[in-house]
């Protein structure tokens, strides 16, 4: 018994060969027949499918593939992994009207003509200036950091549609380039999951002493005055009256607030939810519901509802889950040796001071909102959280140092404190939530090395150049690294250089 | 008797140990003169660091002592900064659309209180609201108020650019109202509840003119405040050009 058509058919073929001729003209027939039936159903197997129920959009459809509903996330449908990938899709979309991009401002200027309200759609300076998040964020991959043609210029967005000819666009004002907004660097958001727990961390602790100095004064009816620190950082000194002022005169390198804001390069962004629906909205014109309400088009565009809450907490999960940098000691024995000497000097001329080598995390499980979120951003109080990430659950990455206690070492080389970096670095005009132009927030160095140029503009396309240009706080570092002799600036510069993405 | 072979033996031993003994005893004594400058070291030391936990018990209490005055000095710096002044903002025109329809904010402050004003409109403008899209505000139909309640934080500071500088924080009252013929947003009488953060910068006498600014940033949360957070959005700062008044920032010690 043939198993297989071919193979009855072989068999026929044989037994048809072996009959005598007069057999064969009435088998012929059937062979002929056996063909005809076989050619039928090759032809029935290669005819496509009767067409089924299309999900296909036809025409132009929004960036954003499909959004995430608040219901599911409240729900607990959807899970955390679901919720990333949509943050992905939106991280990488190539926004359009349809999403509800576009300028916010248009109605601020009055210009009927079509062919100026079409170019106010999009303006490189007062934004909205990208398409994509990851338009920007590149390097290496999607989340990274960007090119100099990347830059932003931060704060121009409250100019409606820059053009530089006074006109309502410009506010009426004379503008020039570098009064009109901050041009800075993109940087990358790999392994922020991480820095957002440890000034959550850093955050706790300030309050913890901010409290217990309230609680003295009022208990010795005599003012307080207490050294504030969080994880071996110092921010100063702060005063607690019995009648619960508090003197925050020698407060440094944090706000009033006592929060540590570690995003955006002035340090003014509490979580990455709150630089997330900033960033939209100035950058793409998308606006998020949980800042103008639902069903509500605040920017006049036909669209409403541009990016629900779930929308911002995919987009928060996808880049607190970001890859962690590594730091990547060479095989060479001799580039290993500078490395390691580079090291030393590192801490030896006091670069360490402020690029802290380490912070030491007591909980990797990122929740999210993040309870300190201002007016404007949910947080704890207005959105449960729902989601609880271990975000070290798989990690392999060498910024990483597991202790004894069960803490972690996170290996990024920053104090998420600001400073003041002195002349060079003070060339903005305007001040960014009322942080000073020279005065920084540390830079963290892990990764650095995969995403050049250097310096929050950009202007530093090497190291030595961007060391050379720190001032303020940094003078004497800079100093003594300029007064080292060439191998020895050389052995910095390699230790600086196993700092990378995997 | 002993045998003088015996003698001389037992004579050349007692020698050989005496003359054996006179380096050991050397070195003992030299040893023994190290072990007193030791115990006189030690002595030395432990009176030396006896001192100089007096001195850090004393030097405690004189960083205390200069905190507690530093304190009070700060204290009394924030009571003689104050300031008074209008800003001047510019809003849109209703046809136009320029930023061309004046709007005087009058503020004035001290180490008790500050405040805010827009008493009303010489001329209609557009009203660029968080929420509600362009409102059109017909003559004489606007009104905001803020007066802080509370100041919980401040900090005088000499900024970057030389100039003095001073923050305070706290809580305030927010009155936003929109009187139209047909309704009325918000209230003159009913406040809502706001955090603040005033920012006030000396740069000498002169006023504005000088370089003096005044700026007020509100924090709006939507459940406490819906009516100015609808308007204004989470976070505003109501500044201008300072075209009156003279801001007044003790240097801080």
């Amino acid at each position: 018994m043939a198993k297989h058509p071919g193979e009855a058919l072989w068999y026929r073929l044989s037994a048809i060969m072996l009959l005598p001729l007069t057999l064969r003209q009435s088998s012929i027939k059937s062979l002929m027949l056996i063909v005809l039936i076989l050619c039928s159903t090759a032809l029935a197997c290669s005819t496509p499918p009767p067409p089924r129920e299309s999900k296909a959009s036809f025409g132009e459809v929004p960036g954003i593939l499909a959004h995430a509903s608040n219901n599911d996330v409240i729900d607990g449908i959807i899970s955390p992994e679901e919720l990333i990938a949509i943050g992905e899709q939106i991280f990488s979309a190539s926004f359009n009207t349809l999403d509800g991009s576009g300028n916010t401002k248009v109605r601020l200027f009055t210009n009927d003509s079509e062919k100026s309200n079409l170019l106010a759609k999009f303006n490189r300076i007062s934004g909205p200036d990208a398409n994509s998040c990851a338009g920007c964020h590149n390097q290496p991959i999607p989340g990274g950091g960007g090119d100099n043609v990347a830059n932003a210029f931060v704060l121009a967005h409250e100019f409606p549609n820059v053009n530089f000819d006074e006109g309502a666009g410009d506010s009426l004002e004379i503008l020039t380039l570098t009064t009109t907004g901050n041009e800075r660097g993109t940087i990358s958001m790999f392994g922020s999951g991480l820095i957002e727990l440890l000034a959550r961390e850093m955050t706790h602790e300030l309050h913890i002493i901010r409290s217990a100095a309230i609680e003295e004064a009022q208990a010795t009816k005599q003012s307080v005055t207490v050294k504030i620190h969080a994880k071996g950082v110092s921010f100063g000194k702060l005063t607690a009256w019995p009648d619960g002022l508090l003197d925050l005169s020698k407060v440094e390198g944090v706000d009033e607030d006592l929060i540590i804001k570690p995003f955006s390069q002035k340090g003014v962004y509490t979580s990455l939810r709150e630089f997330t629906l900033d960033a939209m909205q100035i950058h793409h014109g998308l606006q998020g519901e949980e800042r103008v309400g639902v069903d509500i088009d605040a920017d006049s565009d036909g669209v409403a509802n541009e990016l629900t809450a779930a929308d911002i907490t995919a987009l928060t999960l996808f880049q607190a889950t970001l890859p962690l940098p590594v730091i990547a000691n060479s095989d060479d024995k001799a580039t290993y040796a500078y490395a390691k000497r580079g090291q030393e000097l590192f801490e030896t001329i006091g670069c360490a001071v402020c690029h802290k080598p380490y912070l030491e995390l007591h909980d990797p499980i990122y929740t999210e909102p993040n309870p300190y979120n201002p007016p404007g951003t949910q947080n704890i109080d207005s959105l449960p959280s729902l989601y609880n990430l271990d975000l070290l659950a798989k990690n392999t990455s060498t910024v990483i140092e597991t202790t004894e206690t069960g803490t972690y070492r996170v290996y990024a080389y920053t104090d998420l404190k600001r400073h003041n970096m002195g002349e060079i670095l003070a060339n903005e005009t305007i001040e960014q939530r009322f942080v000073e132009s020279p005065v920084w927030l540390t830079r963290k160095l892990w990764g650095i090395m995969s995403e050049p140029p250097f310096l929050h503009h950009g202007r530093a396309t090497l190291l030595d150049e961007a060391i050379s240009a720190h001032g303020g706080e940094a003078t004497q570092s800079r100093a003594d690294y300029l007064n080292l002799p060439e191998s020895a600036r050389i052995a910095i510069i390699e230790f600086l250089k196993t700092f990378r993405m995997p | 008797m002993l045998k003088p072979k015996y003698t001389i033996a037992a004579i050349a031993t007692i020698v050989g140990i005496a003359l054996g003994s006179i380096p050991l005893s050397l070195m003992y004594s030299s040893q023994a003169n190290e072990i007193t400058l030791l115990q006189a070291s030690e002595t030395e030391l432990v009176r030396t660091n006896q001192a100089m936990i007096r001195q850090i018990a004393e030097s405690q209490v004189a960083e205390g002592e200069v905190d507690r005055l530093e304190a009070e000095m700060s204290r009394l710096l924030l009571k003689s900064a104050s300031g008074g002044g209008v800003n001047m903002k510019m809003m849109p025109h209703p046809e136009t659309g320029e930023l061309s329809v004046e709007m005087a904010e009058v503020f004035s402050f001290d180490g008790n209180h500050a405040f805010c004003r827009v008493e009303t409109n010489k001329e209609a403008f557009i009203m660029p609201t968080y929420k509600m899209g362009d409102v059109l505000i017909e003559k004489n139909e606007f009104f905001m108020a803020m007066s802080t309640t509370t100041i919980d934080e401040f900090k005088i500071t000499t900024g970057t650019d030389g100039n003095n500088k001073l923050v305070m924080t706290g809580g305030l009252d927010c009155f936003t109202e929109v009187a139209k013929a047909s309704m009325t947003l918000g209230s003159r009488e009913v406040a809502e509840y706001a955090s603040y953060k005033i920012e006030a910068t000396d740069a000498g006498f002169g006023g504005g003119g000088a370089g003096d600014t005044f700026e007020f940033t509100v924090y709006f949360d939507e459940s406490t405040a819906p009516i100015n957070y609808a308007v204004f959005g989470p976070e505003f700062t109501f500044t201008g050009d300072m075209i009156d008044g003279e801001i007044t920032i003790p240097e801080p010690r």
